[in-house]
């Protein structure tokens, strides 16, 4: 069968666009992974330990079954990705470091001079872009680096892994599961920036980073320097995906309700801001709170040695009524705070880190046993800056909330586009190549590989194929190297010659760059035809079309023809 | 007589220095390979724990975050698995470009062997009620913040 480029002969095209409408496809993805052990004799993969077989892996000893799972999660994969080239994963079981159960990521990456692949298949959709090597491969149509893995993984063989297949993992970590995830890192759900300083490798961008959004400053990571990029890592609840096929999923798989601690006004500082939840006091959303935010006051005393602390009662109780307290952490514990503040009348009470904690996480705060029955409002932690830039707009009025919003759902920002993680940490380095922790329902891809999780990649279950779609993985059932989205045929028949109900035609089949051959569209003109008579007329139509563009002459014509005619189709 | 045992007193004396130099000189040479051996150790140590800011990063547990393998209990992790751990997080998780060269194709593509950096690691903490918490990580810095682990720094010398 030979390839042709219907640019040059658009009529053709036109007609096989014509003649696809009225067909349905279904997608049908297929990838081969491969899973190559790099374990020596006796370990890891080839441990002889007997293992008696648990939840579908059906090996008998450790190493069997720890390849069996491995095997079992490339399997998921390969079902939901296409790529003609085959994914290769360098895989091992090691004695790794205490509390490390394994890692993965892809081995190299790509950037293109020109756009367009071999044959069809469209190439590098940016050039200058990194790519990950089995995506690289995936757009380009062969195999760039011969001979090289695509992903290396490795995994202890320290760790008790839940080996079964089921997803009964217990309280065991299931191995499929963390195999799902950190082989989603090597498809290339991840940048290649470096997120502690911002810089670019070699300084291009990478096509994971030419989707994340910084709402606070309208800018994507490539077009960004270092240093704002590296704000931006860390601009909680403001980086956002902004790729079409998370967004259109969203909504399916995402539930609607939203904690969150917001500032309203003044516009300079409003937006969402990170904290941290009380295992006191009401839930947020218990009743939703909103108002002005007024710093509380107390005496400076052996309780607590500063005004601003919240150790003892407040003295401006009745300007914190009914209103949002905010109050310094240190020296007491944090729900006799929130207790002081529900004596004042405060609605909801908003607890900053103090100068001792201040590159830290806005803490999850636990009662202290005595105090946290007595509080009924809302509290939450927020960080230091965070507290800082609210004290600081103070004197012109701050006003804010403590609400589940139920108009947005967790896990995105107002606009429905998925939030990626980029928490302030303990210290600089966070990762935004994971989906935001305050997603519901729980994503593969949140960097907490939680209990609840599905062996499901896509929606209603997952965003994750969504956002790998988004990066290029197009879906391409027939591997023709033309999206299923866009293709006339998404599974064509790819016959070396045109065969007509069962008479070989001898005529070479051709492949058009819209996705569909010459079978395919005798396959959709005898789908469409009513009669036979339809069909060969329709068929005659079709050899006219290819004779007056070249690619049959006349006795080829005849032939098909022929075998038209004394078919008994449709 | 007097003179030769004069001359044996010297050579005895002569001998017993020299023994001296040479126990002198064997100890000092085991104190130079020692302190090289050590200086040689804690060089490869901290280049695995080495920060992008030229700091050396060492951590102390503050947390019961490892299941022993013998016993099966909770404990903290030991400063020999913490330096395992910091030189095998860091590394793997390593996101800087320094040292990784190009490959540069006839037809523009560029190609980049990652040598093992810019990997993801999921981590395990086992939790007081008996669970156990996965989360992955892609820094030392969220590891040790998973993990309760307590960053010491100290500038390079």
């Amino acid at each position: 069968m030979r390839k042709y480029m219907i640019s040059a002969k658009t009529k053709i095209a036109f007609f096989a666009a014509a003649v696809v409408l009225a067909c349905s496809s279904s997608a049908f993805a297929n990838a081969t992974i491969t899973i190559v052990n790099l374990d020596g004799p006796n370990e890891g993969f080839n441990d002889p330990a007997p293992a008696a077989p648990v939840g579908g892996n059906t090996g008998t000893t450790l190493g069997q079954q720890r390849l069996i799972a491995f095997q079992y999660a490339a399997s998921i994969w390969g079902a939901t990705l296409d790529s003609n080239v085959p994914i290769v994963i360098s895989s091992s079981f090691d004695p790794l470091a205490a509390n490390v159960l394994g890692s993965a990521g892809a081995t190299n990456i790509f950037a293109f001079a020109s756009t367009g692949g071999v044959g069809l298949f469209p190439g590098a959709e940016f050039t200058n872009t990194w790519y990950g090597s089995a995506l690289a491969d995936k757009r380009v149509g062969i195999d760039i680096n011969p001979g090289a893995a695509d992903i290396r993984a490795r995994f202890s063989s320290n760790f008790n892994f839940y080996l079964g297949l089921d997803n009964n993992h217990g309280a065991n970590p299931d191995l499929v599961a963390v195999l799902l995830h950190e082989f989603g890192h090597g498809l290339n759900f991840q940048t290649f920036v470096n997120t502690a300083n911002g810089s670019q490798i070699l300084g291009l961008t990478d096509i994971f980073a030419r989707h994340l959004l910084d709402t606070t400053t309208g800018l994507h990571w490539n077009e960004m320097t270092d240093a704002q990029r590296q704000a931006s890592a860390i601009n909680y609840g403001r980086l956002v995906w902004d790729g079409a096929h998370v967004t259109t999923d969203l909504p399916s798989v995402l539930s609607l309700g939203s904690p969150e601690v917001r500032v309203t006004t003044p516009a300079v500082i409003a937006g969402p801001y990170q904290f941290g939840t009380a295992a006191f006091g009401p839930a947020i959303g218990s009743p939703n709170v909103s108002g002005s935010i007024v710093a509380a006051v107390d005496a400076a005393n052996a309780a607590g040695p500063s005004t601003t602390d919240g150790c003892t009662a407040f003295t401006n109780a009745g300007a914190v009524a009914g209103k949002i307290a905010l109050i310094e952490r240190g020296t007491c514990g944090f729900a006799l705070k929130a207790r002081n503040a529900t004596n004042a009348g405060a609605i909801g009470a908003i607890i900053y880190n103090n100068a001792a904690n201040v590159n830290a996480a806005p803490p999850g705060m636990a009662d202290d046993g005595v105090n946290g029955v007595f509080v009924t409002i809302p509290t939450v932690s927020i960080r230091t800056a965070d507290g800082a830039a609210i004290i600081a707009q103070l004197g012109g009025g701050v006003t804010g909330s403590i609400a589940v919003d139920l108009t947005i759902r967790a896990g995105a920002d107002a606009l429905g586009r998925a939030r990626l993680y980029a928490p302030i940490p303990l210290v600089s380095g966070s990762s935004v190549s994971h989906y935001d922790t305050v997603a519901r329902r729980n994503l593969l891809m949140e960097p907490v590989i939680n209990g609840d999780l599905t062996h499901n990649l896509t929606a209603p279950d997952d965003l994750t194929l969504e956002l790998l779609r988004d990066v290029g993985w197009f879906p391409d059932a027939d591997l023709d190297g033309v999206s299923d989205e866009i293709d006339c045929e998404p599974h064509s028949d790819f016959s070396p010659t045109l065969v007509i109900g069962g008479c070989d035609t001898a005529v070479t089949n051709t492949l058009f760059a819209n996705g569909c051959t010459v079978s395919d569209l005798i396959s959709h003109i005898a789908a469409n035809s009513g009669n036979h008579g339809n069909f060969v007329n329709g068929i005659a139509h079709l050899t006219d079309e290819l004779r007056n563009a070249g690619l049959i002459n006349g006795n080829q014509k005849g032939k098909i023809q022929s075998c038209t005619a004394g078919s008994n189709l449709p | 007589m007097k003179a030769k045992a004069s001359s044996t007193h010297q050579t005895l004396k002569g001998k017993k220095r020299s023994a001296s130099r040479k126990r002198i000189a064997f100890v000092c040479l085991m104190i130079l390979i020692a302190v090289v051996g050590v200086t040689l150790a804690f060089s490869k140590t901290t280049s695995q724990a080495r920060s992008g800011q030229g700091q050396q990063k060492r951590y102390i547990a503050t947390r019961e975050v490892t299941v022993d393998q013998t016993t099966g209990q909770r404990r903290k992790p030991t400063d020999e698995e913490i330096e395992a751990l910091v030189a095998q997080v860091s590394a793997l998780t390593n996101r800087s470009s320094e040292g990784l060269t190009v490959n540069k194709r006839p037809d523009g593509t560029q190609m980049v062997d990652l040598q093992d950096r810019f990997n993801n690691l999921a981590l395990a903490r086992a939790n007081e009620d008996g669970t156990t918490s996965v989360r992955c990580v892609t820094s030392m810095e969220e590891a040790a913040e998973f993990l309760g682990l307590q960053e010491v720094t100290t500038q390079d010398q």
